[in-house]
């Protein structure tokens, strides 16, 4: 009966605690306009085979290169291509690679750093090691000669940028476990028994969720920044995908010819990223505060 | 001191190994055959089998590795297949086009970037302290090939100021060249801005907070005076070990533009020959960068107690 009590307590606490987030994060400037804007880019990711006014594939050669007007919004790209629809449809392939590789190292790192900072330990050494090169090398050159030597995929950029983040997100929650692992209440469940499982996942995971989701929100940023640059490179998604860091890298040999074809995706990226920063910056002043 | 270099030295030469070892993994085992892969899908196995001997892949992997970095080590970097021209010249040219590329962004985005950084750390939440934290954090955070594209319409299409290309015509001087850098070198003073005039704000404000500094302007020095011997000696060698820090970031910066501009630089070198297989030039692409990302590290550590007595004496 008292457990009983005490669970329904500490979640009745917990949900206020959200509330409390949820009201200090309304009243941020910056978390509300990242949220605007992603939001935004979300929904069309989500929607826009019912929103763009044509389709973002339909070639139309009489009416290549016309700049932005009433009927073309922002214009036709060199084989008369609507630009506003493919910004629109652009936005799928970095909203679905970049979440996927964020989540995912979120996971494997908020794993990898409970238990290296529970432990300590040989794991906690390899851990550090790891993340020191991972700091001296840079991700990107590693990204290009693995991508560019095995062919351009999705499925494997997913995977390495969720390998190149899962020890910066593991330091994170390591160095969060460190000041908890000494509390009262940590010590207070091993006198009752509790396994080390339990105590990492049931006791000390719930109170550093606010530093790893902070941390995901960063690494958001740079997975979307990684992923269109990859894709820029044309290590990703092949044309004629609308991909926005793909038809940047395309379109830029039309430089002086459709100028806005080669902004529309490439302000469309800058907004997203800009968004996610922004987004990251309010919630790890929420939950600083 | 001495004694510090040399022990990085040889971590250096450790830490180099393993890269090494790694860098010709990646490049040996990831493409899958070799030989397959430069001749294409279409010839026939006996082809593959016979470049496969002549290049040596039918080997045991260990025994091509000692062989791979004997040579290296010795100065023959092998031959690029795509280009048919001695790997080891072709590096050290693109290398050096890309050096004159970040020098020309460094020598603007330092300066200022340390300067930015200070004027907002003196003046917390300033203007300046704003425009650095606001303005300098999206300018970091959005690819490098954004900023570009946008310049480049810019100043290049739009107000016709500055070239659309990055390369100079054939046999013109330095000046000519750097004038031709200036519009590919601006996506990286962007991306380098933020990082680097945070960190200077950061140092500046641990400065600000310190006795001395108010000791400094109750006994009346000129502001000007205070800057220079007080803020700025106190908070450079940190601002100074952040620019080296940041080498790895610019060296993935040139990839992306000296792609988008064209430009014959080590970055680019590495994309085409990765993607086009031409195995021993990525080896070398690869390892030089490495190299040059490590030695920007020693040169950071090394700089920090240069220029920090404290660290310069400590070691006496």
């Amino acid at each position: 009966m008292s457990e009983l009590l005490s669970i329904s307590e500490s979640s009745g606490s917990r949900s206020a605690a959200a509330l409390y987030y949820v009201r200090i994060l309304m009243r941020s400037r910056t978390f509300l306009v990242g949220g605007v804007v992603v939001v935004f880019w979300l929904l069309a990711a989500a929607a826009w085979p019912f929103i763009v006014p044509y389709d973002p594939q339909a070639v139309a050669p009489f009416d290549a290169f016309s700049p932005p007007n009433a009927v073309h919004w922002l214009g036709t790209d060199q084989l008369g291509r609507d630009v506003f629809s493919r910004v629109l449809a652009g936005s799928t392939s970095v909203l679905a690679i970049a979440p996927a590789a964020t989540v995912l190292a979120v996971f494997a790192g908020s794993l990898i750093g409970l238990v290296a900072g529970y432990y300590g330990g040989i794991a906690d050494d390899l851990l550090m090691r790891f993340v020191d090169a991972q700091l001296a090398f840079p991700g990107l050159i590693t990204a290009v000669m693995v991508l560019g030597l095995l062919g351009p995929s999705e499925l494997n950029m997913i995977l390495l940028i969720a390998i190149f983040f899962t020890p910066l997100v593991a330091r994170v929650a390591r160095s969060s476990v460190l000041g908890e692992r000494e509390k009262d209440y940590i010590g207070a469940a091993r006198m009752r028994g509790e396994r080390s499982p339990y105590v990492m996942f049931i006791e000390i995971l719930p109170n550093i969720t606010g530093p790893i989701v902070v941390e995901g929100t960063v690494r958001l940023g740079y997975a979307v920044f990684t992923a269109a640059t990859l894709s820029f490179l044309g290590l990703g998604l092949q044309p004629p995908s609308p991909d926005w860091g793909r038809t940047v890298s395309e379109q830029a040999n039309y430089l002086q010819d459709a100028p806005w074809a080669l902004l529309g995706p490439a302000v469309a990226l800058a907004t997203l990223v800009v968004g996610v920063n922004l987004l990251a910056d309010g919630l790890r002043r929420a939950v600083r505060e | 001191m001495r004694h510090f270099v040399l022990q990085r030295l040889l971590q250096m030469v450790v830490t180099l190994a393993i890269v090494a070892i790694l860098v010709f993994a990646f490049s040996e085992l990831l493409p899958g055959d070799i030989g397959r892969a430069m001749l294409g899908r279409f010839a026939t196995p006996d082809q593959v089998l016979r470049l496969n001997h002549e290049l040596g892949a039918d080997r045991p992997l260990v025994e091509r590795f000692v062989d791979w970095a004997t040579h290296f080590a010795a100065g023959d970097w092998g031959t690029s297949q795509l280009l048919d021209t001695p790997v080891q010249s072709l590096v050290v040219d693109r290398l050096a086009n890309s050096l004159l590329l970040s020098v020309v962004a460094l020598i603007v985005v330092v300066p200022l970037s340390i300067l930015a950084g200070l004027m907002a750390g003196v003046n917390e939440n300033g203007l300046v302290d704003r425009f650095v934290t606001v303005v300098g954090l999206s300018m970091t955070v959005i690819p490098e090939f954004v900023s570009g594209v946008v310049l480049l319409v810019i100043f290049a299409v739009a107000l016709h100021i500055l070239p659309v290309t990055a390369q100079a015509p054939q046999g013109s001087g330095l000046g000519t060249r750097i004038e031709y850098l200036i519009l590919p070198s601006l996506p990286l003073v962007f991306e380098l801005f933020g990082y680097i005039a945070r960190m200077a704000r950061a140092t500046t404000l641990a400065v600000v907070e310190a006795p001395y500094y108010r000791t400094a302007i109750l006994k009346g020095l000129p502001r000007r005076r205070i800057l220079t011997h007080h803020v700025l000696r106190n908070s450079l060698p940190a601002s100074v070990t952040v620019v080296a820090a940041q080498f790895g970031y610019l060296v993935g910066g040139l990839v992306v533009v000296e792609r988008l501009f064209n430009y014959p630089g080590i970055g680019k070198l590495l994309l085409d020959s990765a993607v086009h297989h031409d195995i021993r030039v990525v080896e070398a692409c690869a390892l030089t960068l490495a190299v040059l990302i490590m030695v920007a590290n020693l040169v950071a550590d090394v700089s920090y107690g240069v220029l920090n007595p404290r660290v310069r004496y400590a070691g006496r």
